[in-house]
């Protein structure tokens, strides 16, 4: 339907602002699909204002203390799903051992936004370009999330997103944090990605991790959901040739299916996609 | 010596601007009564509006005007009467206005056109210019032979062709003939947009005693006045046009936008003022926006270097209205061929309609363009000849008493050197072309530069006026009718009253708002004209204020006028400065010891007239333009050959303007008008469906240049070669600054990776796709070498 | 729903009945007319609406203003003391970085911020940081000039 009315403000609705986890999982049971949680806004207030979503209910999840963890362990990186992105970025050892998730991070909306964007929004609005699906896949990253009705549920990145803007969550669950194991000794990680300009969304999103056990591909921009691949079994030293590589991209085109879209034509994302698997490859492997 | 002209003093408007004080349009929202206005657009880019129900809407609350288009079904336009103020009997483009709605709020009227009903029948639409152009089924205008038009226009009812300009010099067969090489191609661009910053606002008063008031973010200020006054026939001193300062124009505000649509709500709601403000998406889509361009040209040149013949086909898609864009058409038309002298000369510049949002003045008014088109084929026909590519521009362009284009009037002696432009970037590019390698195999280096020319695009009886009066205190107000959208050019209209009045800057004030009743006339602030002509009419002014000062103190002082000099804000006669009287004892009238008064206010008037003439509508000699300024650009690029990605690592321009009143304003406009120019190189295209609907409404997907996008390198060279009848031999920069740069990054290309690219924008992703087409083994063995590196 | 927040901008405080759909970028300029504060696009596109809230720059069209309850708000407006300019305001007017207008206070105010980092800054840098102001006027040189001629004064 082509737009006949270019709205200004933001359509009606109620806030609560709960304290508490409780208080939070209570307000989404109650209330399901007729009610949105709000973290940074960065992408619910331009839905807002174009109409495209109308909920009763805005639930601010930005007081809740589980939410807004951000900790490294001896074993495993949680980042609260409300935390901003700029927050994220100065826990040293996110650029030491989550070097995609980092290079993601550092370059995702701009540095204003980034006071704001959280993790949690990115992949809750589950965009195929969602920057930071690939790397925390690549960082084998399980996202916690818990509701009234199922309680505490651990979903694995790679299950997480369904499609064009749907995830796995149930209207009343609530994304908690997004968990990594440490990394073992020795892995490399890389994330590119494919833009027409300093400032813009991703053309295509590429990332990748290795070390002696695994290796792990991810894309966005490319498919309906992002596109993961565990390679791990395809390579074998630490070299790439021709040959292998083209083994890797027989995999990845299989499962790629990129569209032509204002942003690009599904020819240059195959093209790009290709570049930026060689380049990152190259980064983390050699 | 002087004090001021030549001197980078700071603007007169950088305090309010950077202490938030400044105000715009945008800002203004203390007009007692004041309703807001929202409108409701055309979802089909051709149908008949078959019916309008308003009736629920009109029962809202808060509601308290809606109007269509039979309100006031008065059809609009700067150059030919082809506009609807909102859609009368039907649309043509996705986004056109159709329904407005006055309420207490803005949110209350976009609930208000929730509740409108349309009925349309959709009609086939037109959005190619090319087959528009040769189409007679399906007409943008098929009542066109009833719009009135202004004669220097020729629209062609019956079809799409809004109007064609000709220029025909000397036989295009003989030249050919006497060429040794014909080289033909095709280029394109498509629609862009000025993405101001400040989104247009109007705010309409039709008083209930029939005058009209209007607060507009518009560039032209006088052209509105006088635009309404035809529209609602109010004769033009019953209307008052303000205009703040401008948050960016471009040529986007420069005509008539929507002031009469604010108008003409307000006469329907009571006589009450109305403001409309656009969403960024409203100003996208239904706004005026840039022409897009497709031309073939055909080069004849001899092995030497010399052109023989050219003949050039322009087609400019203007959407659905003409507004400005006929005169792009007719002001490429004139120029067509760029800085150069050439004996034959054969070139049609068509304005053609679309159903696709209208075009309007954009800088460089056709030229940069144009010049996309002239220097691409420079470089390629130099290219295929085997010439340096500046030798071979210089062996063709333009020296004076060379006749400008086609017989238009011969080159002023004192006009300017393309020459000179030309070899200070060429010496400066390949001097300073990085000679280590770059830092992988698939990035290349390449430069390329670009030569152009332009005068302002006026009508021959443009005129500027201005007048200067004094406070007691012998500190002036400099009254002049350019607008001050960012350009700066009243700073350095105050510098020249300040410099010829002997007054500190400090004593000279200059407004930077608009007031029609309270300002001296200006036909436009547009085309690069306001520093020469609004210059001129200022040092008129400034002249007949020193005539009156001088009568004055020639009678006190005992001496001739002619003995007098002004300086320092004393008078006294030549020689004798301890005869002095001081400005501030004779400006409201001088008083003797006794009592007896003489002379009284001082107010200094002056004007400038263009010196032009029309154009024959057969050949179009004539006299277009009151100065053409020179101009060279030119690029180092890095080109990533894997990703398309192109890096500016230097711009390096050249401009001969006679004279830099301010050159820090005129560095300025040079980085600006360079980074604008580059962005829309780049990146920047108005992207359709089959529908007509425009894709990318909004500043993520309409890409503009971000600050890591620009040059890392920025060089500008101020040639001044002063032009006489020029304000201290001043002539205009504005718009030159964007001319050469597509074209430079498109040679510059070629010179890295010999790929010849002809379309804008030069995306990575169409830079990729022709390496891709032209050198596909280049690709293939690239991509290789990424393990190896 | 209507709601009585608490918000102090530039040292002032301010009572303010609002609506929940209400922006933090609508009460600055609708209630408190601080016009200064600017807007192009309204979805956190442009970076006109950058205001620094508790001393951290946000983009206020994508701010609910009942987020700002209790908060500090600063505006271009906060960065002159008592009538006259700042030194980042004095580099912009002598540096060339100001045309229209439209975009300045956004850039102040970043470049406010990025100035009190106490960081020493690079080009490149600064680039990369200002990323999210568009500005169409002036090619973004001269304001990242003004930035670190401010910065190099500091660190000297």
């Amino acid at each position: 339907m082509t737009e006949t009315i270019s709205y200004v403000g933001l359509p009606k609705f109620e806030i609560e602002v709960p304290n508490s986890l409780e208080e939070a999982l209570n307000l989404l049971h109650i209330h399901q699909t007729n009610c949105k949680p709000l973290a940074g806004g960065t992408d619910l207030l331009v839905d807002l204002r174009h109409r495209l979503i109308q909920p009763n209910v805005i639930i601010d999840v930005k007081n809740i203390p589980e939410l807004k963890k951000l900790e490294f362990t001896p074993n495993e990186l949680t980042i609260g799903a409300a935390v901003p992105i700029s927050e994220v970025l100065t826990l040293s050892q996110i650029k030491t051992y989550y070097t995609a998730l980092y290079q993601a991070l550092n370059d995702m909306c701009d540095e204003i936004l980034r006071n704001r964007a959280t993790i949690g929004g990115n992949i809750a609005t589950a965009s195929p370009a969602a920057d930071t699906a690939g790397p925390l896949y690549t960082h084998q990253a399980v996202v916690e999330v818990q509701s009234k009705s199922k309680g505490s549920r651990l979903i694995a990145i790679d299950k997480f997103f369904k499609g064009v803007k749907k995830s796995d969550l149930a209207p009343d669950e609530l994304i908690v944090s997004i968990n990594m194991p440490k990394p073992t000794i020795n892995t490399k990680s890389a994330f590119m990605k494919m833009k027409r300009g300093a400032e813009d969304l991703a053309l295509v999103g590429a990332a990748g991790s290795h070390n002696q056990e695994h290796t792990y591909l991810g894309f966005t921009a490319v498919a309906p959901t992002p596109v993961f691949l565990d390679i791990s079994n395809l390579i074998i030293e630490k070299k790439i040739s021709e040959n292998v590589f083209q083994s890797i991209w027989k995999e990845i085109d299989s499962k790629i299916s990129p569209i032509t879209d204002v942003r690009s034509s599904r020819d240059y994302r195959i093209h790009i996609t290709e570049i930026l698997t060689r380049l990152i490859l190259k980064e983390i492997i050699l | 010596m002087t004090n001021y002209i030549g001197k980078s003093i700071p603007r007169k408007d950088a305090f309010d601007k950077v202490s938030g004080a400044a105000v715009y349009a945008f800002d203004i929202d203390n007009i007692p009564d004041m309703l807001f206005c929202k409108f409701l657009t055309s979802p089909h880019a051709h149908a008949r509006i078959v019916s309008i129900d308003t009736s629920s809407a009109e029962k809202i609350p808060g509601v308290a005007a809606i109007a269509t288009g039979k309100d006031w079904p008065v059809k609009i336009g700067l150059y030919a009467g082809d506009r609807d103020i909102l859609a009368v009997e039907k649309v043509v483009w996705i986004g056109q206005p159709v329904v407005a709605v006055a309420a207490q709020t803005e949110e209350i009227a976009e609930r208000a056109l929730e509740a409108i009903e349309i009925e349309y029948e959709i009609l086939p639409a037109i959005l190619d210019p090319v087959a528009a152009k040769d189409s007679n089924e399906i007409l943008v205008h098929e009542k066109m032979a009833e719009y009135g038009h202004s004669s220097a226009f020729n629209p062609v009812p019956g079809t799409n062709i809004a109007n064609l300009f000709k220029l025909r010099k000397g036989n295009i067969k003989d030249g050919f003939s006497k060429a040794d090489l014909v080289i033909e191609n095709t280029f394109r661009m498509p629609q862009v947009a000025h993405a101001y910053l400040e989104p247009i606002v109007s705010i309409g008063h039709y008083c209930s005693d029939g005058t009209i008031e209007v607060w507009s973010s518009a560039q032209s200020p006088f052209t509105v006045r006088y635009l309404l006054g035809v529209t609602f026939a109010v004769p033009i001193s019953n209307i008052t046009v303000y205009t703040p300062y401008i948050g960016g124009g471009f040529g986007g505000k420069a005509g008539l936008n929507f002031e009469p649509l604010v108008v003409l709500l307000s006469r329907k709601a009571g006589n009450r003022p109305i403001k409309l403000r656009l969403t960024r998406e409203e100003n996208f889509r239904s706004a005026p926006i840039r022409v897009g361009m497709m031309a073939h040209i055909k080069t004849g040149v001899t092995s030497d270097g010399r052109i023989t013949a050219e003949e050039i086909e322009y087609i400019w898609d203007s959407g659905a209205f003409a507004d400005y864009a006929v005169n792009v058409g007719r002001a490429a038309g004139y120029v067509s061929i760029g800085p150069y002298d050439i004996d034959n000369i054969k070139s049609d510049s068509y304005t053609i309609y679309t159903n696709k949002p209208y075009a309007t003045a954009f800088r460089g008014f056709g030229h940069m363009e144009l010049h996309w088109v002239i220097e691409r084929q420079r470089d390629f026909t130099a290219n295929k000849i085997g010439m340096d590519p500046v030798v071979f521009r210089k062996s063709n362009t333009l020296k004076p008493g060379k006749s400008v284009t086609a017989n238009q009037d011969r080159l002023r002696e004192d006009a300017g050197s393309i020459d000179q432009c030309l070899d200070k970037v060429w010496i400066d590019l390949r001097e300073n072309l990085s000679k280590t390698s770059p830092e992988k195999p698939w990035f290349f280096r390449g430069i390329g530069i670009a030569g152009f020319m332009k005068g302002p695009a006026q009508p021959p009886n443009s005129a500027s006026s201005a007048y200067v009066k004094f406070s007691e205190d012998g500190g002036i107000l400099v009254s002049v009718g350019t607008s001050e959208m960012g350009q700066g050019t009243i700073t350095s209209l105050a510098q020249i009253a300040a410099e010829e009045l002997g007054l500190p800057i400090e004593k000279v004030k200059i407004m930077g708002d608009r007031d029609t009743d309270r300002d001296a006339y200006t036909w436009q602030t547009v085309g690069s004209r306001s520093l020469f002509m609004d210059g001129n009419a200022v040092r008129d002014a400034c002249k007949d204020a020193k005539g009156q000062i001088f009568e004055i103190a020639s009678q006190v002082l005992r001496v001739p006028s002619e003995d007098l000099i002004l300086k320092n804000e004393l008078i006294f006669p030549k020689g004798e400065k301890w005869k002095h009287l001081s400005l501030a004892e004779l400006v409201m009238g001088y008083m003797y010891p006794t009592g007896e008064s003489i002379g009284g206010p001082i107010i200094g008037r002056g004007k400038y007239i263009a010196k032009m003439t029309m154009l024959d509508p057969e050949t179009g000699a004539g006299k277009p333009t009151i100065f053409e300024t020179f101009g060279a650009q030119g690029v180092e690029i890095k080109i990533n050959a894997l990703t398309g990605e192109i890096t500016i690592k230097r711009l390096v321009s050249a401009f001969d303007i006679g004279k830099a009143i301010n050159p820090e304003l005129c560095k300025s406009q040079i980085i600006g008008g360079g980074v604008m120019a580059l962005s829309i190189a780049m990146n920047e295209q108005l992207q359709y469906n089959e529908e007509g609907n425009l894709l990318n409404p909004n500043l993520v997907d309409y890409v503009i240049s971000r600050a890591a996008d620009i040059p890392e390198e920025f060089v500008s060279y101020l040639i001044e070669n002063p032009q006489e009848d020029g304000p201290y031999g001043a002539r205009g920069i504005g718009e030159l600054t964007m001319l050469g740069v597509p074209a430079a990054i498109g040679n510059a290309i070629f010179n890295a990776i010999s790929v010849q690219i002809n379309d804008l924008p030069l995306s990575p992703e169409k830079v990729w796709s022709e390496i891709q087409q032209q050198r596909p083994e280049l690709l293939a063995s690239l991509k290789q070498k990424i393990f190896e590196d | 729903m209507k709601k009585q927040i608490t918000l102090t901008v530039n040292d002032k405080i301010h009572e303010i009945l609002i609506k929940s759909n209400e922006t933090l970028l609508d009460i600055l300029r609708n209630h408190l007319r601080i016009t200064s504060v600017k807007a192009a696009c309204w979805q956190g596109d442009c970076g006109l609406c950058t205001i620094l809230l508790e001393g951290v720059p946000i983009k206020s069209c994508l701010v609910l203003a009942y987020e700002a309850d209790n908060k500090r708000v600063i505006t271009v407006e906060g960065l002159s003391i008592e009538g006259s300019v700042s030194k980042l305001q004095e580099s912009f007017i002598n540096n060339g970085a100001v045309q229209c207008g439209f975009c300045t206070s956004a850039f102040l105010l970043m470049g406010h911020y990025l100035l009190k980092q106490g960081k020493p800054l690079e080009r490149k840098e600064i680039e990369h940081l200002l990323n999210g102001i568009i500005c169409r006027c002036t090619g973004y040189k001269q304001i990242i000039d003004s930035i670190l001629a401010v910065s190099s004064i500091s660190s000297e």
